[in-house]
């Protein structure tokens, strides 16, 4: 019985190594592009690249600038996070990370303040974070890795500013408006 | 000795595995006739020999083990302690013998100058490939002007040892790589005692643009220039038209030259004044570098060494430049086009899956055929793909005046970010507007379908309430009956079908009617900006006024999860277990049907309403919250360890609430006039009812992806049985592509149907025997 399926299968037997084959090969690209961090956002067919969101360069008084989308400042430890299925935040920690969608909604309960690369007044972080009222800026150039994790910074969401704070110790954050 | 000890130069053997990257694409350049050095590889074989021989693989691994790779003393400590083992090992006879055997047949060959002792240049070849962003080049060991047997051997025994330098393993652990199955290829070449060398990017490495070609030169060796020692010329070729557009002389102070007897030696230079490569050459170096990206790299962009000595050149290395963002594929540099990011419009920067790059392509689709227009996937060239990501060309409504006006708008209201990229690029000469863009009747579609929505905006401010209701109702419809419909599918291309259907579907009935309830909310929403901005000098007060909005379906979803954590909390049992196992074993229960009653039944309604929604939901490929409950399960264990009864999520939302309530107030109150209250308070009436509407398109058609994406996931599982995919999740989210685009008769019909079906005796036959293949061998 093996003998005779064998037979009539032969040929469709090849192509299942052909698709497994593809199926590695796709899924190999996609892994190393994964891993790319800048992205532009906006490239022209001559091969020039735009990557830059707001604030690329500090201001004159040391800030990085965004787009204020949640009114208020609020201080604490930075957080950034890249996935959030395994993500813990502390209360009051800023939330650092490139962009949300819904299934990032759970961490907003626990952040003291909002930080993206990508987004503006409409997007899904921001209508969040005025929801939960946490001071938010976004549009932020290279956010994540410009902020570390554990650093203190002062976030205002209504100048759209952040401030990176000398370290004192204290995690806890302060509203202050 | 086995003969995969070396490779000559243009062996057709050679793999990323055996030869490294270097000496991969090395051999690439010679096969293709190019100008590459006389030379020889050692293998990765030969490597494994060299550690096997010497009982050192234990020892690396014991080295290794519990090395913190973010604690640089420690790793410091182990690269020293394997690197001291590599030193004092002894090649194996054999070995060391198929190598000068390589090493003096390469003396004799007649491309190379002969001599007693062939000065050659030594350098590793990773097996590692670079990565996006990150590069490993430069990493390990390069050895000039090696003389002689003893001092190639031991050259070669260097590189291999270069492969446990600190960094080399610090880089592997931060990226995943495999400690203990790394292996090192060395390329040994006749050196090149360059009159000049350098570095050649077949793209302009600081711009991007494909068309340039940029050279760095300096005198002597190009270790120099690599290393950073000198300040070298550096000339832009512009390779279309073959021409020098750009000549900067550096300073060359320095000059790294091969010694007699072997070593280098470096001397001093007053170069400033000289052109380190006549013009001629690096012509003729450009054309050599466009050769090998088109020819060997599918013109992708290429960081190239290369040398120039007795008027002749030679290339010694070819990797890709992983800096620049790939482009999409056949993508002509003129006329010239504008590309824009539709990930950033979407918040998500991760890649998308081939088959979550082809449901939006097939959403476009749907939506030209909307707007009149018919393409197929293979015709369109307004929505592409480069390195995964989505790119819309707006080029035609930038190129038209009228069309312009609208288009620079709508970055600064999604993605302020994109609206800044937008704006450097459109004073560019080849982007000004004419009346070229657009066709008439292109614009005459867009302006009808403008009139309904704005029509039906009109409707929606007049009876906010009763409209969105009954947008909603039908909704709801369109997925129910989608589900349905979905139900009762048995084959792939019933299923590819339906698939489509539910396109025309959505973009012909249902978005016409939801647009214009979203255009009426955020014309209000700018309404009430406006006036803050004028009453009050700031539009502050209107951010507080868009706070506890409702009908918002992700606050929604968030209000029920809370709801489901409530459940939980109440109910002892449930409590218990939450509180004492991990999200990956609740997930495992709740699939079987495991935790206790109110908590399955209370997750089993969430996940009724929201789960096919998930991390980067946008994008079909991706699994759904109900494939992987777990992230959902460690979000409520989060909400069960939140005991400030202020932080609840519905608390909060209902502050919110009363926020806005206040705010809107106090808007009123600042308008100079009675009939302008009114209109404030007309327009904040209207955001209220409607701007939480802003999330319902995107839930629908992440409901709609639900439907489609639990369709394949069951020819999904058919495939599996019948032995052609590995697993139905993940694996289909990388191929179905194939048979969307190039439907194949017998992968489509019923012949793949499980032996569960009941849809034929032959059939069920035939996947037997496909099973029963696959199991035996």
């Amino acid at each position: 019985m093996r003998e005779v399926g064998a037979d009539r299968l032969k040929p469709r037997h090849r192509d299942t190594g052909q698709w497994r084959a593809l199926v590695a090969e796709r899924r190999q690209v996609y892994g190393r592009e994964k891993l790319r961090r800048q992205i532009p956002r906006l490239m022209l067919s001559d091969g020039r690249a735009f990557y830059e969101g707001l604030g690329a360069q500090v201001d004159s008084e040391g800030a990085i600038n965004g787009s204020p989308v949640s009114p208020g400042v609020v201080e604490g430890m930075v957080r950034v996070v890249l996935d959030p299925r395994n993500a813990q935040l502390a209360l009051g920690e800023i939330l650092v990370c490139p962009g949300t969608d819904p299934s990032w909604t759970p961490l907003f309960l626990a952040a003291g303040g909002l930080v993206m690369e990508v987004g503006g007044l409409m997007t899904h972080g921001s209508v969040v974070a005025r929801e939960y009222g946490i001071p938010a800026v976004v549009g932020v150039n290279e956010a994540t890795t410009r902020l570390k994790t554990g650093q203190r910074v002062r976030v205002d969401g209504t100048r759209g500013r952040i401030v990176v704070l000398p370290s004192t110790g204290s995690g806890s954050a302060v509203v202050m408006g | 000795m086995t003969p995969s000890v070396t490779l000559s130069i243009d062996s057709p053997d050679a793999t990323l595995a055996n030869a490294g990257g270097k000496g991969v694409n090395l051999v690439k350049m010679a096969r293709a006739g190019l100008p590459v050095p006389p030379g020889f590889i050692v293998a990765t074989d030969a490597y494994r020999q060299f550690v096997a021989a010497n009982d050192l693989q234990p020892f690396i691994v014991i080295a290794l083990a519990d090395t913190n790779s973010d604690d640089p003393v420690a790793l410091e400590t182990a690269s020293a302690a394997i690197r001291g083992r590599f030193a004092a090992a002894p090649l194996p006879p054999d070995l060391s013998t198929a190598i000068l055997d390589a090493y003096r047949a390469l003396t004799t060959d007649d491309r190379s100058p002969v001599t007693d002792h062939l000065p050659v240049a030594v350098r590793s070849s990773a097996t590692a490939e670079d990565l996006p962003d990150m590069s490993f080049a430069g990493q390990q060991d390069t050895f000039l002007n090696v003389v002689g047997d003893a001092a190639l051997l031991k050259a070669v025994r260097d590189c291999w040892s270069s492969l446990w330098t600190a960094r080399a393993i610090a880089y592997r652990a931060r990226n995943g790589i495999d400690q203990a199955s790394v292996a090192l290829a060395v390329v040994v070449q006749a050196m090149v005692e360059s009159e000049a060398s350098g570095v050649l990017f077949t793209a302009n490495p600081l711009t991007g643009r494909r068309g340039e070609t940029v050279i760095d030169a300096t005198l002597g060796l190009g270790e120099a220039l690599v290393s950073g020692q000198v300040e070298p010329d550096q000339y832009v070729v512009d390779s279309v038209a073959g021409r020098i557009v750009e000549r900067r002389l550096g300073a060359k102070a320095l000059a790294i030259r091969g010694q007699a007897g072997g070593g280098t030696v470096t001397v001093e230079n007053d170069a400033a004044g000289v052109q380190a490569l006549p013009d001629g050459a690096i012509l003729e170096l450009a054309r050599l570098g466009k050769r090998v990206e088109r020819d060997l790299y599918d013109g992708a962009p290429q960081d190239i060494e290369w040398a120039w000595a007795g008027g002749r050149l030679y290339l010694l290395q070819a990797r890709a430049i992983t800096s620049l963002y790939p482009l999409p594929a056949g993508l002509a540099a003129r006329p010239l086009h504008v590309l824009f990011s539709v990930n950033h419009m979407q918040g998500m920067l991760d890649p998308f899956t081939p088959l979550g790059q082809d449901f939006l392509i097939e959403a476009f689709l749907a939506i030209g055929r909307l707007a009149g227009k018919d393409f197929t996937a293979a015709s369109q060239r307004d929505v592409l793909i480069a390195g995964g990501r989505i790119y819309a060309d707006i080029t035609p409504g930038l190129r038209h005046d009228l069309a312009r006006r609208l288009v620079v708008r709508i970055p600064g209201v999604i993605e302020p970010g994109s609206e800044q990229a937008l704006f450097s690029v459109l004073d560019d000469p080849d982007l000004q507007p004419d009346r070229s863009g657009l066709s008439p009747a292109a614009l005459r579609t867009l302006a009808r379908l403008a009139s309904i929505v704005g029509r039906r905006a009109v409707l929606a401010m007049r009876d906010p309430v009763s409209q969105r209701d009954a947008v909603v109702r039908e909704l709801d419809l369109f997925i129910a009956n989608a589900t349905r419909r979905a139900a009762a599918t048995t084959t792939l291309a019933q299923r590819l079908a339906l698939w489509q259907t539910l396109y025309d579907e959505f973009a012909f009935g249902l978005a016409l009617k939801l647009l214009p309830l979203l255009v009426a909310g955020m014309m209000s929403f700018y309404q009430l900006r406006r006036l803050a901005r004028r009453e009050l000098g700031s539009d502050l007060l209107t951010l507080e006024i868009a706070r506890g909005l409702p009908h918002n379906v992700t606050t929604e979803m968030d209000l029920t999860l809370w709801t489901v954590a409530q459940v939980i909390r109440d109910d002892p049992a449930s409590a218990a277990r939450f509180g004492a196992e991990d999200a990956a074993a609740l997930a495992e229960d709740f699939r079987a049907g495991r935790l206790p009653l109110p908590a399955q039944v209370a997750l089993t309604a969430f996940m009724d309403r929201y789960g096919m929604r998930g991390l980067a939901e946008i994008d079909l490929g991706r699994p759904r919250w109900r494939e992987d409950p777990a992230h959902v399960i460690g979000v409520l264990q989060s909400y069960l360890g939140i005991d400030d009864p202020q932080q609840a999520p519905d608390v909060v939302f209902r502050r919110g609430a009363r926020v806005a309530e206040a705010a809107i107030e106090e808007l009123v109150q600042a308008m100079p006039s009675a009939a302008e209250a009114g209109l404030a308070r007309l327009f904040a009436s209207r955001m209220r009812a409607l701007a939480g509407m802003r999330e319902t398109p995107k839930f629908t058609i992440v409901r709609m992806m639900g439907v489609v994406r639990a369709m394949l996931l069951r020819s999904g599982e058919d495939l599996v049985v019948a032995g052609v995919l590995a697993r139905p999740t993940t694996s289909s989210s990388f191929i179905w592509r194939s048979w969307r685009r190039w439907p194949r008769p017998g992968l489509m019909g019923s012949k793949f149907q499980p032996a569960r079906s009941e849809t034929g005796q032959s059939e069920k036959l035939e996947t037997c025997q496909c099973v029963r293949l696959e199991r035996t061998g």
